[in-house]
């Protein structure tokens, strides 16, 4: 054999397929429930938003063959920044805090988590922002839970995702973390 | 060129030709190419770090990283050690600096075959075989031949420097333009991003040979032609397209303007049919032949490389920062690449000291296709065995099996293998 077998080409656009349609059947879902609800506050049409501008971001960090935990490290922190500033400028209602935030934080963490089993192999180039990603994630769901006077139970969810991608991390790249932290932070 | 006098100050600028490709290249342009070498046991990980690490001491013309200066490019001396890995993803990606120790070039293994990857600001196919060829010796002394004799390694010895072959031969008097005729792009569903299909197509050298020099026409020609038939039935055709097509075909200068340089030294001449008015297969090969005649002489190369030379030694260009200059370049770069249907490269034959050549299988070589020139082409051969190689990123594979037939037909058996896609 000449070359890896690498993830063959039909099974990538079936793959692609599926997400396609899991994606349209959430917006749909978010968009009745949103309408049941009654809400005032056209909140799904936001979610499907993010919806949409993950699957741009996911092309573009597929095409432009990025490290991909970095580019979701700096894809959660602008997402989160945007995420505010939309809140703040509608009259910082704290949907942002409460709900878009954690949502984009746990996003974050589910991609890491399909990341690192996808691509184990190259795992050493996502250890460091990995645990970037957990810690942001973890120091502002705990702050968050403990400010809030609304209920903060998205971001108790978020906060066990958090843990669980952390627990994952332990059990199964201990080693090649270590060993990465060791390197970035040697005085 | 300069250079300071100890190693870790040492720094230099980038050959005329290699200023653009930094300039032009993004994501999706990748100007990488990869040689390879098939070798007849599995690739052992460790003697090859070695390898590597000897053959850099010896080569360190590429021992070096880019840096961004005000106005351009510019290469210093890199520290780190290189990173040698198991191949794990498509052909002639893109190749991310700082994860790579930010080495211009980087060598992988699968089974049997060490694979090179350069990208093209560093050096030229070339250089870059006897960079290869340098790790394979060095990996079959030390795994086979219990380290090689005195007169072995004396025999390998190398000399060579860093001169810019087109400054040196860049005259300004000459005074002619680039033709800007837009040519016949592949058409076709392209694979997802990232992905890079491969296909080798296997043929006796000393029957191509053979059939060519019936024809009255060298290697090249031959499968230039064959190549441009092929494109003309396969895609030309379907699409029913009015456009030439071009073919770009790389020129080893130092042929031509004897050096010793490591650093680029390619220029190219661009084969155009129109195969709207010429499309039978003889008379094809009857005009290409006439095209290398005309275009393959010194004077003619020399103006390939004023055109080529004019913008970057313009004063004004020279003064404008480095983020102005690739953001125009790489624009303009895109349409330039329109200029072009495929690019075909043919390296030669590969010569091979004779105490090696037990261990070696064949050798092959690629080039990264783009979004524009969705196939790249290139030729090398090893001994008996002549590899023709397509990179592609589109998913038909009717140029490749035209090819093919076309050879087939003309009594030179093909064989396949690829990667799959």
């Amino acid at each position: 054999m000449l070359y890896p077998k690498i993830v063959s080409v039909n099974k990538s656009r079936k793959i692609t397929t599926v997400f396609v349609i899991c994606s349209i059947v959430v917006s749909i879902i978010l968009l009745i429930i949103n309408y049941v609800c009654n809400s005032k506050l056209n909140w799904s049409i936001v979610a499907i938003a993010s919806i949409v501008y993950i699957w741009f971001s996911t092309i573009y960090a597929l095409d432009k063959s990025v490290n991909l935990a970095g580019y979701t490290l700096y894809q959660m922190i602008s997402d989160s920044i945007l995420i505010f500033i939309i809140d703040y400028v509608f009259g910082f209602r704290r949907w942002s805090l409460s709900i878009g935030i954690p949502i984009v934080i746990m996003i974050s963490n589910i991609t890491m988590v399909i990341i690192t089993i996808i691509k184990n192999k190259k795992y050493v180039k996502y250890a460091f922002y990995e645990m970037l990603i957990i810690l942001f994630s973890i120091i502002y769901d705990v702050i968050i839970s403990m400010a809030s006077t609304h209920s903060p139970i998205l971001n108790i969810i978020t906060l066990w995702i958090c843990i669980t991608n952390l627990s994952f991390v332990l059990i199964f790249n201990y080693d090649i973390l270590k060993l990465e932290l060791e390197k970035k932070f040697h005085i | 060129m300069r250079y300071q006098r100890k190693e870790g100050l040492a720094w230099r600028r980038l050959d005329n030709y290699a200023k653009l490709f930094p300039l032009a290249s993004t994501k999706k342009y990748k100007t990488v190419f990869r040689i390879s070498v098939v070798l007849k046991d599995k690739i052992e990980p460790e003697i090859l770090e070695k390898s590597v690490k000897v053959a850099l001491n010896k080569f360190k013309f590429f021992k070096v990283r880019m840096k961004k200066g005000i106005f351009w490019y510019y290469f210093e001396n890199n520290p780190k050690n290189p990173i040698i890995e198991e191949e794990n993803d498509y052909p002639c990606k893109f190749i991310d600096l700082p994860l790579n120790n930010d080495y211009l070039f980087k060598v992988t293994y699968f089974e049997n075959k060490i694979n090179l990857e350069i990208f093209h600001c560093l050096t030229d196919g070339s250089s870059a075989i006897h960079f290869l060829k340098e790790i394979t010796y060095n990996y079959i002394e030390m795994k086979y031949l219990n380290n090689a004799s005195t007169a072995l390694t004396k025999e390998r010895e190398v000399k060579y420097t860093v001169e810019d072959i087109y400054s040196k031969n860049y005259n300004k008097k000459i005074r002619t333009k680039r033709d800007a005729t837009k040519a016949y792009n592949l058409k076709g569903r392209l694979l997802p991003p990232g992905v890079v299909s491969v296909i080798h197509e296997y043929m006796n050298s000393n029957k191509v040979r053979e059939v060519a020099k019936a024809k009255g026409a060298t290697i090249t020609q031959f499968l230039t032609a064959n190549l441009i038939y092929a494109i003309h039935e396969a895609g030309v055709k379907k699409d029913n397209s009015k456009k030439s097509i071009i073919i770009q075909v790389p020129v080893d200068l130092k042929k031509y303007f004897p050096s010793a340089t490591s650093s680029n030294s390619f220029s190219y001449i661009d084969i155009k049919i129109d195969t709207n008015k010429i499309s039978q297969f003889e008379d094809i090969l009857k005009e290409v032949k006439k095209q290398f005649k005309e275009k393959l002489t010194e004077e003619e190369l020399l103006k390939t490389i004023a055109v080529n030379l004019r913008l970057a030694n313009n004063p004004f260009l020279k003064i404008v920062p480095l983020f102005l200059k690739k953001l125009v370049v790489s624009i303009a770069h895109k349409e330039v690449r329109k200029y072009n249907t495929t690019t075909l490269s043919n390296v030669g034959r590969i010569g091979i000291m004779a105490e090696y050549k037990p261990y070696i299988d064949k050798f092959l070589l690629l080039i990264a296709p783009e979004s524009v020139e969705k196939i790249k082409c290139t030729i090398c051969a090893y001994e008996e065995k002549m590899v023709f190689s397509f990179a592609s990123v589109i998913e038909d594979k009717d140029v490749e099996y035209k090819l093919k037939e076309l050879l087939e037909n003309q009594g030179i058996e093909v064989q396949i293998e690829g990667n799959e896609v």
